[in-house]
């Protein structure tokens, strides 16, 4: 019967109640919508670097993050890889074996950065589908694939031999010549101006030390929970690997994408603060102009515990609306732009991509934006559902009904 | 045998460093079946002396017995049960749930006392069609005249069977005809069901219809006159 009542009631004013419904879902589309773009952003951040480079955890050798030589490297064998993949948060690890050098072409030379990659499983698309020239090298010819950039100040052009000169394994030279089957561009000058691909065979080859690694990367199924994952790890390589997670190998990431989140919530606190007087100012008018009906209906013998349960079902389906509303409208937004990516032109772009992540904005779809956004504004209404339900509690039928 | 009793009633309104008494040691007894008219002019105490008895407003002193209980030692919820159960009211403007139509209207009080639906049914259809509105139960208040909501207002105070009714000034807002009707119901509902109604009102027609005609002025009751048939 009250919730009969409290339907009814709501559809009574119907301009005001749609004018709430509007308010409250607009907040809603904006919050999610910005924190979407920002989580997006955030997103973007960590997958550029985490994902392309760094690993949600790396294991090492114990000492190698402070001294990252190739010296301090170990052998794939010796770690138990099999295990570490059956964990039950571990989605892939993979060999990571890199190191420094020189590649020159003849008269220019440069200080050059080589990653090594699986050849059975080639490189992700989300780095290949960035080859500017050439191809992509073919297994078994010592071909390699190098930042455009980089090819560009060693004069390199697409089959030309490139010349590897650096320090090897335990003290050994390595030299090498490669062929240039492609350029790529990674949407980060500082990539661009130092990498090289090449087969983990030929990296290792390169350097005189077949089977060594420097890392492996492992990735995780809720990044959440990377701190138990870690322990995990840990307890499987034992005491002689160290075991990082990404916070640790990048504070700066970490205070950069904390900061971001923080600008974020002070955005939203402003929007919120908005909101709630939005809706007070309707809860207050509706309270107020139905004071002497809710005198009536004391004094005909409704408790005043079914008034307050009237008045705040009434408030919660409209705010529950607001928020479906909203959330309705935002998600075909965040999931448009989360396929296209809004596109930063300009000065702007070049300032983000030096700081080495891609020029773009991609919304993000986690559900959960749009659950915490939900939350606050229902928790929100139901604080301010105390003015009701405090003026019912001292309404006295008599009082309210001399309005 | 009475069905209220009021005992040295008193109601003291504070205005600044004045006091008002409202009701200024009123002591009377209506029995059942009464069809009384509280009269006087404004300010006299009449609807003050229908709010104490009603349970609508706690008197500054004195007692209110109904069916022998002091309201006026009710607190809360007690008192909410206790007009629920034992009163009808009728308001000078109406005052009827306006999201409800006038048959859910008349059963909402026996919604809030668990009446089972049928028999609330029954006893609305019962009421409507006695109070001649058996053709406009699906309408709301909006939709209907003063006359029409005020006897839809009269049935709503009639369905929990209550002990008495309190008509504030039932008529005021009325034309000629709507006051003829709903005395006309009223006086029926009265002699054929033996329903207690006591009325405020400055109305003639409404006096001249009453049993009994009690005069208040300055919160004091100063003639009390029984009529016969």
């Amino acid at each position: 019967m009250i919730v009969k009542l409290a339907w009814k009631n709501i559809w009574r004013n119907r301009r005001r109640t749609v004018i709430t419904i509007s308010a409250i879902a607009f907040a809603v589309l904006f919050a999610v919508g910005m924190r979407s773009m920002q989580q997006g952003m955030e997103e973007q951040m960590l997958e550029s670097i985490v994902n392309n480079n760094l690993g949600y955890i790396q294991v090492h050798n114990k000492g190698f993050w402070d001294e990252q030589i190739l010296d301090n490297g170990f052998y794939a064998s010796d770690v138990p890889i099999e295990k570490i993949k059956n964990l039950e948060e571990v989605i892939a690890v993979d060999k990571k074996l890199e190191t420094g050098t020189l590649s020159s072409t003849g008269a220019v030379s440069r200080g050059t950065f080589i990653m090594g990659y699986d050849q059975s499983k080639g490189l992700p698309e989300k780095i290949t589908k960035n080859i500017t020239a050439g191809e992509f090298p073919e297994v078994g010819k010592q071909e390699i694939l190098m930042g455009e950039e980089l090819a560009e100040f060693i004069n390199a052009q697409i089959g030309d031999t490139i010349v590897f000169l650096g320090q090897g394994y335990q003290g050994a030279t390595a030299a090498g010549l490669y062929t240039l089957a492609g350029t790529i561009d990674l949407h980060v000058p500082e990539l661009n101006r130092v990498i090289v691909y090449m087969t983990m065979e030929d990296l290792q080859e390169y350097i005189d030390a077949p089977e060594l690694l420097t890392a492996l990367l492992i990735d995780v199924k809720h990044p959440d929970k990377l701190d138990q994952t870690k322990k995990e790890i840990q307890a499987i390589v034992g005491e002689n690997y160290e075991v990082m997670t990404w916070p640790e190998m990048d504070p700066e990431l970490r205070q950069t994408l904390d900061t971001s989140a923080a600008k974020g919530w002070i955005m939203n606190f402003i929007l919120y603060m908005i909101i709630t007087f939005v809706m007070f100012g309707t809860i207050l008018m509706a309270t107020q102009e139905r004071k002497y009906e809710l005198g009536v209906l004391l004094a005909i013998g409704m408790r005043k515990g079914k008034s307050m349960a009237m008045v705040v079902i009434e408030n919660i389906i409209i705010n529950f609306m607001g928020v479906i509303v909203g959330i309705a409208a935002v998600t075909p937004i965040a999931y448009y732009f989360h396929a296209n990516p809004i596109v930063i032109q300009g000065e702007q772009a070049e300032m983000i991509e030096n700081f080495g992540f891609e020029a773009v904005i991609p919304f993000s779809t986690d559900y959960m934006i749009a659950v915490n956004h939900a939350s606050i504004v229902l928790v929100l209404s139901v604080i301010l559902l105390l003015y009701p339900v405090v003026s019912i509690r001292k309404l006295k039928p008599i009082e309210a009904m001399k309005l | 045998m009475s069905v209220i009793k009021t005992i040295d009633l008193t109601k003291v309104y504070k205005q600044g460093d004045y006091e008002i008494h409202a009701l200024d040691g009123v002591s009377v007894e209506i029995e059942n079946g009464e069809f009384t008219a509280v009269v006087g002019p404004s300010g006299s105490g009449k609807t003050t002396l229908l709010n104490a008895i009603g349970g609508l407003d706690e008197p500054t002193s004195g007692s209110v017995f109904v069916n022998n209980e002091d309201i006026t030692q009710l607190k809360g919820n007690q008192l909410i049960d206790f007009r629920m159960k034992h009163i009808g009211f009728v308001f000078q403007a109406y005052n009827l749930i306006p999201v409800l139509t006038a048959k859910e209207n008349v059963g909402f009080v026996m919604l809030l006392q668990g009446t089972p639906e049928a028999e609330r049914d029954a006893r609305t259809t019962e009421l409507l069609e006695a109070v001649g509105l058996g053709d406009i139960m699906k309408k709301r208040p909006n939709q209907m005249s003063g006359g029409q909501q005020q006897r839809v207002a009269v049935a709503r105070a009639l369905a929990p069977k209550p002990a008495y009714i309190l008509a504030d000034e039932p008529t005021a807002n009325l034309d000629s005809k709507s006051t003829e009707n709903l005395l006309d119901i009223m006086a029926r509902l009265n002699k054929e069901e033996g329903i207690t109604f006591i009325f405020s009102t400055h109305d003639q027609r409404v006096i001249d219809r009453a049993r009994r005609v009690i005069t208040m002025e300055d919160g004091k009751i100063i003639s009390d006159e029984r009529r016969g048939e």
